[in-house]
């Protein structure tokens, strides 16, 4: 079995054993522990937003179409919730600037 | 749940795109779609295996991806913990971020629901957007060659975690957490083996911690 396999099974055994956790189980009630999870979603959003929106260069240069549709993105995300203005705002945002940046 | 399958589609379609794009073949893309069923750790799987990532590595960042649904499940257990072990078994492989959010918000606005009620709304949301995610993302395989790059359908994906991530910004604490890991994550970026992800969440964890003690004291 390659690695691949490996890493993909214990993945989804780990991943089904994170959600299982709880609701199989009874949640533990050290009020320490319910405030350090807590934070987890927050963080865990965060770092993938930023490092997954590859608004850095491996020149660690900005890419100005990638920033501008994740701040425009990030403003219809705050405002509305929405999923569907986040994607219409910062998609458009990221193709027009995209646009204007590469024909000027 | 109509505005979530919009966010879901073309997310399953970057994942399957982008594995295919990555030298991925169709029983490995959705070999691990079926595995794990959780976006954003599927496709920081696929990209760190193929940057040569070691396998210890790859399964913990993963993992530490996932790690936000241990929350969910917390807030979900005290609704369906009547329910019988299969059931539960079952509502836990379904559990993503969209069935959680739609689930929760459905659960405070008709508060008549008994449990039982609870449970099967949870359950219909949870397969549609299973079927919804397998289809799209062996779609996304099938047709990700013929997607132009220029399009940049990978920028959905942060756009999705930020829709999903408002909730949390209305909480100051949560708010600074949110900006803490996002800018630790980019000055850790060079870390070797995308542990900067791993490193990044667990400071700004354990900052939103401290900022909590430090409130209550």
């Amino acid at each position: 079995m390659s690695n691949f396999w490996v890493a993909a099974i214990m993945t989804g055994l780990g991943t089904y054993m994170i959600r299982a956790g709880f609701l199989l189980l009874k949640p533990p009630s050290s009020q320490a522990f319910l405030d350090f999870v807590s934070f987890i979603p927050a963080a865990a959003l965060g770092a993938l937003v930023f490092s997954e929106s590859n608004i850095l260069s491996e020149t660690h240069q900005f890419d100005f179409p990638r920033l501008i549709g994740l701040f425009i993105g990030g403003y219809l995300a705050y405002q509305t919730r929405s999923i569907f203005w986040t994607f219409l705002g910062g998609g458009l945002g990221l193709w027009i600037s995209q646009f204007v940046i590469n024909y000027f | 749940m109509f505005p979530l399958y919009i966010g879901v589609a073309p997310f399953a379609l970057v994942y399957g795109s982008l594995s295919a794009s990555l030298g991925h073949p169709l029983t490995e893309s959705m070999g691990l779609s079926l595995l794990v069923f959780a976006g954003a750790s599927q496709i920081a799987f696929i990209q760190m295996q193929s940057d040569g990532a070691g396998t210890i590595v790859t399964i913990l960042t993963a993992l530490a991806i996932n790690s936000r649904m241990l929350l969910y499940s917390l807030a979900l257990s005290p609704r369906f913990q009547s329910l019988s072990l299969v059931r539960r078994s079952l509502y836990a492989y379904l559990l993503t971020d969209q069935a959680f959010v739609v689930s929760s918000n459905a659960f405070e606005k008709s508060s008549h629901w008994n449990f039982k009620a609870q449970g099967y709304f949870y359950l219909g949301a949870g397969i549609s957007l299973w079927f919804l995610w397998q289809t799209m993302a062996s779609l996304g395989w099938w047709l990700g060659l013929w997607i132009p790059d220029n399009l940049n359908l990978d920028f959905f994906i942060p756009l999705t975690f930020l829709a999903l991530a408002s909730s949390h910004l209305a909480d100051p604490r949560r708010r600074k957490v949110f900006i803490g890991a996002g800018l630790l994550a980019l000055v850790s970026e060079d870390f070797p083996y995308h542990l900067g992800l791993l490193f990044s969440m667990v400071v700004a964890t354990a900052f939103g911690w401290w900022l909590e003690r430090r409130q209550n004291v």
